[in-house]
Parts: C-alpha cells; structure tokens; sequence
C-alpha cells in the first residue's frame, strides 16, 4: 500500500540553535520536513536544555506546525544558580571596599578642608600678633585664642591624619578585592544532555560509520 | 605588614603638616607684656626745679616716648612716688618727651620713682621705670 506524504512545520524554541534527531537516525536542524504519513519519533535539542523526546503524527497531504519551547535542563538551571551565587560574591568583594572607600573619602575630604580652615586661622591669628596695639588684645591673642586654635588645628590634622590613613587603607583593600574578585572561579558547568544527544546517532559509512559523541571543556572562565 | 607601613607613613606625614605655633618666642611687639625688646618709653632726665625760690620745689622727670607709641597715642604715664606715696598722671600728645612732676620736695631728699606705661586701661609691667632721685639744686 503506496503511503501518501505530509508536512510539519517545527517552531522549537530556542529557534537559532535548536536540532533535533528523526527517527533515531538523522541529525537535522532544518524547520519543515516533507515525510511519509505515520508516526515519527523527534527527539529536540539545544544548548542548555532538556531533551525532549516525541512521537509525532505525520498525516498525508497534510501540513501541520509543531510548537514547543525547550525546558532549561536541570544542570543549566542549577549552573544558573551557582553562578548567580558566584557574580553576587565577586560584586560583594568588590562592593563592600570601594563603599568603604567612598565614604571614607568624603570623610578625609570633609576633615582635611576642617584641617586646612584651622590651620589657616591659626595662621592669620600668628600674623596679627605683630600688627595688634592693644596689650590686652595681645595678651588675649597669646592666652586665649592662640592655644584655642592650636588645640582645635592639632585635632583637625589628628582627624585629618586618621581618615587619610583609613581611606588609604582602604583603598588598598578595594585593589585586593578586585584581585579577589577576578580569582572566583565561575560554577562548573557541563551540559549532559548535550552528551546524549550527541550520543544517539551512530550513521554507518562505506568504511563501517561514525559514532558522534561529545565532551564539553568549560573554556569561560 | 605593607598596609600598615603605609598607614604608618601617612600618619608620619600627616604629624609632619601639623602647624605648631610657639606662643613663648612671640615677644617682638613692643605692646606685648612679655616684650623684650627696645621699650617704648625711656627716662631722659631728672631736675629739681624751684616753683617759689628757697621755699618750694618739684622733681621733673623728662621721659622720653618712641615714635611707635607716639604714632599709636592712647596712652597714659603714672609716676608712683614711693617716698611719699603720691601718684601721678600724665599724657602728652604729639611730644616725643613727656615731663611728669613730682611736687613739693625736699633738697636732699632721695625720692624713689616708678613710671607705668598704660595702654587702652592695660598697663605694660616691661615698661616700667624704676629710678631714685635726690632733689637737689
């Protein structure tokens, strides 16, 4: 009995790299297939999914459409995972020092213009030592006000001294994080269903055939 | 161990930009009570000068007064006589000698004088003069 043809249209997601093998047999990627009217077995793939494994149902002269979105397979999700895991330490690394940093800086910023104010206060109020006339205002200058702003300008470059010191530190550690950071290795990844899918093909040549097989070597790091 | 030579050497420098004021050698300004220096005022001269001749006579101290203080004015001598306890004020403008008198005294008396310098009610206890005058023709 003369078996009639039908047409199927495959609307597999993800559509740029998906393959699929025909009958146990064929590797394709092509998206419309002419084929004689009967059952055949699809089995759909692509990087980072599950294979899907189906029998479809060719009816003659008739063109039908599969659609299907290929699941993330379970190794992709948990990768997915570990590497989300992974990209939230390095910015941690990296974050926390330069935050540190930052606030830092604006702190030693804010304190070395509270340094430079006192220092030239203290300045100017030395300089009008030689131009007062009022012995009580001299001696208010030399009892008072001198040992006051000497006091307040000591404390400010104390302050001033610390929080360049910390900032610089802190700098250093932001530099050490950002090495750090670059040194975290990624997840480790395999995709195993690339494995078997690549594995479910064995075409027999002249010379007695090709078995396809696969390996991944995680080369993103 | 190279962060904290680091935070070491910060702070060293940070000790280094401290300015430091040294307060005890400020003592160049002649209206500084702690001035050392050339002093604003300086006795010229004492002269006994009869008022009522053979009956009454007074000591006149000429003091002379720099042109700083001179430039500046405002300011006041006090003649202490510490025979008699007897004070006196004196302020003269625009003359670079200023003459103090101590009143009704007696030949052949030796009379112990201290002259203040006061300036806006503060007086300059560096400045001060301290002299021993016997009135005398």
């Amino acid at each position: 009995m003369a078996q009639g043809k039908g047409e199927i249209q495959l609307h597999v997601a993800p559509h740029g790299s998906m393959e699929y093998v025909l009958d146990g047999k064929e590797r394709l990627s092509n998206r419309a297939l002419v084929l004689p009217a009967g059952e055949h077995r699809f089995t759909f793939w692509a990087p980072d999914r599950s294979i899907l494994d189906t029998t479809l149902l060719i009816l003659a002269d008739t063109s039908i459409a599969f659609y299907k979105t290929l699941a993330p397979s379970p190794e992709y999700v948990a990768f997915q995972q570990q590497q989300r895991k992974v990209r939230r330490a390095r910015t941690s690394l990296r974050i926390l020092p330069l935050a540190a940093t930052l606030v830092s800086g604006v702190f030693t910023a804010v304190a070395y213009n509270a340094y430079s104010e006192s220092r030239t206060l203290l300045q100017d109020a030395e300089a009008s030592y030689t131009t007062l006339r009022d012995p009580n205002a001299i001696t208010l200058l030399k009892e008072k006000e001198l040992p006051r702003l000497q006091t307040e300008h000591n404390a400010a470059a104390r302050r001033a001294g610390w929080l360049t010191a910390i900032t610089s530190v802190a700098a250093l550690g932001t530099v050490w994080s950002f090495i750090k950071a670059a040194q975290v290795d990624d997840a480790p990844y395999e995709d195993k269903e690339r494995i078997r899918f690549e594995g479910l093909v064995w075409l027999p040549g002249s010379t007695g055939g090709h078995l396809y097989a696969g390996f991944t070597i995680p080369l993103s790091r | 161990m190279r962060i904290l030579s680091v935070l070491l050497s910060v702070l060293f420098l940070s000790g280094c930009a401290r300015y430091e004021v040294d307060i005890a050698a400020l003592d160049t300004n002649p209206f500084d009570q702690d001035h050392v220096g050339t002093p604003l005022i300086r006795l010229d001269s004492v002269r006994t000068i009869p008022v009522i001749q053979g009956a009454v006579y007074q000591q006149r101290l000429y003091v002379h007064v720099s042109d700083l203080l001179l430039a500046e004015g405002g300011y006041e001598l006090r003649m202490i006589d510490l025979t008699d306890v007897d004070t006196v004020y004196a302020t003269q403008a625009g003359s670079s000698t200023v003459v103090l008198l101590n009143q009704q005294v007696t030949l052949g008396t030796t009379y112990c004088l201290l002259v203040d310098l006061s300036i806006g009610g503060a007086y300059l206890t560096t400045q001060r003069l301290d002299t021993c005058a016997l009135a005398q023709l």
